[in-house]
């Protein structure tokens, strides 16, 4: 791929009269269109409680799933909702609902108050499972326990499920097989483009946190804008059309995690955030004289803390956002560059799911996130979310060409393929301030390679320094 | 870049690495000289080739390319004495060049490079997207108008207070309007001769103290001053025509705001020519909300502003007094935006009463403070003006509260 870069690489090293190398490369043009209008919130009303959402969602993926159901298991099984069953018949059925996990660990409120008065102090978890754990089929009207194969720590509260099986004594319901409503390739066909053309993912820069961030960022921020490298190098970076910054651009941590999982508010440091603020509006400068920005608000950004967290206010970069190409916007996000539909969040929700079920693996949980069909299903269970009433924003109807989650322990990619062989690139965007590594994604090929700056090695020779 | 030029911008190098012991980044050096970054990589690369300079200079250099133990992409900034060994780690470089030349005898860390590379001279904006090697032309600076829409009320200084402490210039520091305001109050004072020095201590004693200090002239007037300094030079910048100001239209409502009118102008025409001269005279946007914020805090117990005053003719004196109120909506964005709104309510003086007495010594402030008031405030915000004409008018309105006030400090009488 960068076999032109190769060629060219050394060439730096003479004399400025030898060989004029002050080229000017344009950046590519590129087709750019949002589609994440659904999750602006215009009105909001906090008035509402959760169950409109939960309904909404129910009602919207059973319509998604009534299609794969039949395609699976054929369209002899009827499908009865839990009001129907009767338990003398033993009928083996279908039945459509949302799962939910009845777990012991997790954090209540409640409980928090009611152990207070012991004066107990409850062990700080991160890690909410138990072997106890069981799981709830809700439909419209009622719930069941489920028994068989489904096991509680493959999935998360909140995910819409349809399950074949018939009623067993107890009130409990046989799981023989299951189906989620996974989304179906698109209908209508984007086109890729035909040459090369590269987005840049990074997260987690946690400016606000420490200064070792600063140098291998500046090193990000000269590569992505064509000052730092040779001239195949500078050229390989006119191809890249976009830098999207998914999350935690400001902090990546919050100064008390624990007290965020147990519903305390927190108090954020002001004059720190506001330092890396204005620190990071003097990199953001630079980028967007040079190349189209995507801001993402991320868990402990300085944006509203419930999903979907609005774009930040352009206000707060007054340098960088005298341009036209700064484009904050919303958390999850949703975007069409070059032909290329891709959707991502800055990894909340995977986040979440990692504390609350026992899928280890990052790329599998964000896998299992896109055949669920869901962006966030453990909204508004245990991830904070707007109580929507109308509409689920978070559900995905169709696949996406890359998906991706944000501030992820390390970088992780694979191919998914859908149904009609429809491929769709997941990507764990790693921490910037703990990996110094950002993810660069080749819209034609969706091949994607990370990308390291500064230095392990570099880290050495300054103990030298000392 | 022909020979002559080389040699003209190697003696430039020479002077910053060895006369000025400057670590110098390819960037900063473009940025400088304002050439091409290319060119300043060739330039450093000149520079430290030089058999003579070898001896005295070291280099750091840049590579990237892919690494041989893991296969990942890797840029990386590296020492002379480190260079071979790194550089035999790769498998495959796409890029290799100078990144700086420093004097020190030791590769420079990482925060150090970077202090280096901040420190860099202001260019214009328009100049870092010319001397990069890739130009956009989706980058377009957005219209005022636009900037005006998406409620952006903080200019754009091309110099920005934020960054590191390194590229502040030392001896300007950012001034506040508020802050300066307590050094001036001693000078005041003495100029009116009058109960100086009790307050003056109170005075100093910071933003909340000064606001409590209303109970004395001097003191209010010296609240005056600073906001006073603060309009003079803002219209003055008006006048030049700064593009920076016409873009913003928001950033005037806030001095609106802070804008009073006091009878002294002449006096601190000096001292705010000074203040206008210093370079980073315009406050950073952030200090100006805290000074804001602290401000509103105070609304409930003392106004902030001074008090404009008129005699009437049955000898009550009625007075109006200036508020600064926080107005807070929602806009089409789902925003909730807070504006500081200037209203005028009238009061007695009976209400404060123990100013009074204090007030009683000293000259009664002109009448034509309201003149000065509305020529001052002219061109500034209409809708603003407007407002305070309304509310100037009709100062009725407002009796309501006055009684109430009336009634709670005859209820403290009784007690006592």
């Amino acid at each position: 791929m960068k076999i032109d870069a190769m060629e060219c690489a050394g060439r730096l090293l003479s004399r400025p009269s030898d060989a004029p190398m002050d080229i000017v490369v344009d950046r590519v043009d590129s087709r750019y269109e949002n589609h994440s209008s659904r999750f602006k919130l215009v009105n909001k009303d906090f008035s509402r409680q959760y169950f409109h959402f939960y309904a909404q969602r129910l009602s919207c993926m059973k319509q998604l799933l009534l299609p794969r159901v039949n395609q699976k298991w054929g369209s002899d099984i009827p499908v009865r909702t839990l009001a129907d069953l009767k338990e003398e018949t033993k009928e083996r059925c279908i039945i459509v609902g949302t799962l939910f996990k009845h777990q012991e660990l997790k954090p209540s409120i409640l409980k928090e108050i009611s152990e207070e008065h012991q004066l107990v102090p409850q062990p700080q978890r991160t890690e909410f499972t138990d072997d106890e754990d069981q799981l709830v089929l809700e439909d419209e009207l009622q719930r069941i326990k489920l028994l068989g194969d489904l096991s509680p720590h493959d999935v998360i509260t909140g995910v819409v499920c349809a399950v074949l099986g018939a009623e067993h004594e107890g009130g409990k319901f046989q799981v023989e097989d299951y189906c989620f409503p996974t989304p179906s390739s698109p209908l209508r066909s984007l086109t890729p483009p035909t040459e090369d053309r590269y987005i840049v993912l990074v997260s987690g820069l946690n400016l606000a946190g420490s200064a070792d961030v600063l140098f291998p960022f500046e090193l990000l921020v000269d590569w992505v804008s064509g000052w730092l490298g040779d001239v195949g190098e500078q050229k390989n970076q006119a191809l890249v059309s976009r830098i999207l910054f998914a999350g935690n651009c400001i902090r990546s941590q919050s100064a008390n995690r624990g007290a965020a999982l147990q519903h305390v508010s927190e108090g954020l440091d002001q004059s720190s955030t506001l330092d890396a603020i204005k620190l990071f509006d003097d990199f953001l400068q630079q980028l967007t004289s040079n190349i189209p920005v995507d801001l993402m608000p991320g868990e402990f950004d300085p944006s509203n803390c419930t999903l979907p967290q609005q774009p930040l206010h352009c206000c707060m970069f007054p340098k960088a956002a005298a341009y036209k190409t700064l484009h904050s916007v919303s958390n999850p996000y949703d975007f069409e560059v070059d032909g290329r539909r891709i959707i991502g969040t800055a990894g909340q929700p995977v986040d979440d799911i990692a504390s609350f079920s026992r899928i280890s693996d990052r790329l599998l949980i964000l896998q299992r996130t896109l055949e669920w069909g869901h962006l966030a299903p453990s909204a508004p269970d245990t991830i904070r979310c707007y109580p929507f009433a109308d509409k689920d924003p978070f559900i995905l109807e169709e696949l996406p060409d890359v998906y991706f989650a944000g501030n992820q322990p390390t970088f992780q990619t694979k191919v998914y393929k859908g149904d009609n062989e429809k491929e769709v690139r997941l990507i764990c965007v790693p921490k910037f301030c703990s990996t110094r590594t950002c993810v660069v994604v080749n819209l034609r090929s969706l091949e994607c390679h990370p990308m390291t700056f500064g230095d392990p090695i570099l880290d050495d020779s300054s103990e030298v320094d000392k | 870049m022909d020979g002559s030029s080389e040699e003209m911008f190697l003696q430039n190098l020479e002077e910053f690495v060895l006369d000025e012991d400057k670590i110098v980044t390819y960037k900063w050096l473009s940025k400088t000289l304002n050439i091409h970054v290319n060119q300043s990589k060739q330039l450093l690369f000149a520079f430290c080739s030089n058999k003579s300079r070898q001896e005295s200079v070291t280099a750091t250099y840049l590579l990237a390319g892919r690494l041989r133990s893991t296969g990942e992409n890797h840029v990386t900034v590296i020492g002379e004495e480190k260079y071979l060994e790194v550089k035999s780690s790769f498998d495959s470089l796409t890029s290799e060049h100078v990144y700086s030349v420093q004097k020190v005898r030791k590769t420079p860390s990482q925060s150090i490079l970077y202090t280096a590379d901040s420190q860099t001279v202001d260019v214009k904006e328009d100049g870092i997207t010319r001397l990069g090697a890739i130009r956009c032309k989706e980058s377009v600076r957005r219209a005022a108008e636009e900037l005006a829409l998406l409620r952006i009320n903080v200019p754009l200084p091309s110099s920005a207070p934020a960054v590191s402490k390194a590229k502040q210039p030392a001896p300007a520091p950012v001034k506040e309007p508020e802050r300066v305001s307590p050094k001036k109050s001693p000078v005041k004072s003495d100029k009116i001769g009058k109960d100086a020095a009790g307050k003056d201590s109170k005075a100093k004693g910071g933003l909340a103290a000064m606001f409590a200090a209303q109970t004395s002239k001097a003191s209010g007037k010296a609240t005056a001053a600073p906001a006073k300094a603060t309009k003079d030079s803002k219209q003055k910048r008006s006048r030049t025509k700064d593009k920076k100001e016409k873009d913003d239209p928001k950033k005037r409502k806030r001095i609106v705001v802070q804008e009073s009118d006091s009878s002294d102008d002449d006096m601190f025409a000096g001292e705010e020519e000074e203040e206008e001269k210093a370079p980073s005279r315009e406050p950073s946007p952030v200090p100006v909300l805290e000074a804001q914020a602290l401000e509103s805090d105070d609304d409930e117990i003392v106004p902030p502003t001074p008090t404009v005053e008129s005699n009437n003719s049955n000898g009550r004196r009625r007075r109006k007094r200036k508020v600064t109120k926080d107005k807070t909506f929602m806009d089409d964005d789902g925003y909730v935006v807070t504006e500081k709104v200037t209203e005028y309510e009238s009061y007695s003086e009976s209400d404060t009463e123990n100013t009074e007495a204090k007030k009683m010594k000293e000259p009664p402030v002109s009448s034509s403070n309201s003149n000065n008031k509305e020529s001052t405030s002219s061109g500034k915000n209409k809708s603003e003006k407007a407002k305070a004409q309304t509310k100037k008018a009709s100062p009725v309105k407002k009796s309501p509260m006055k009684n109430k006030q009336q009634s709670l400090m005859n209820f403290f009488k009784k007690k006592e």
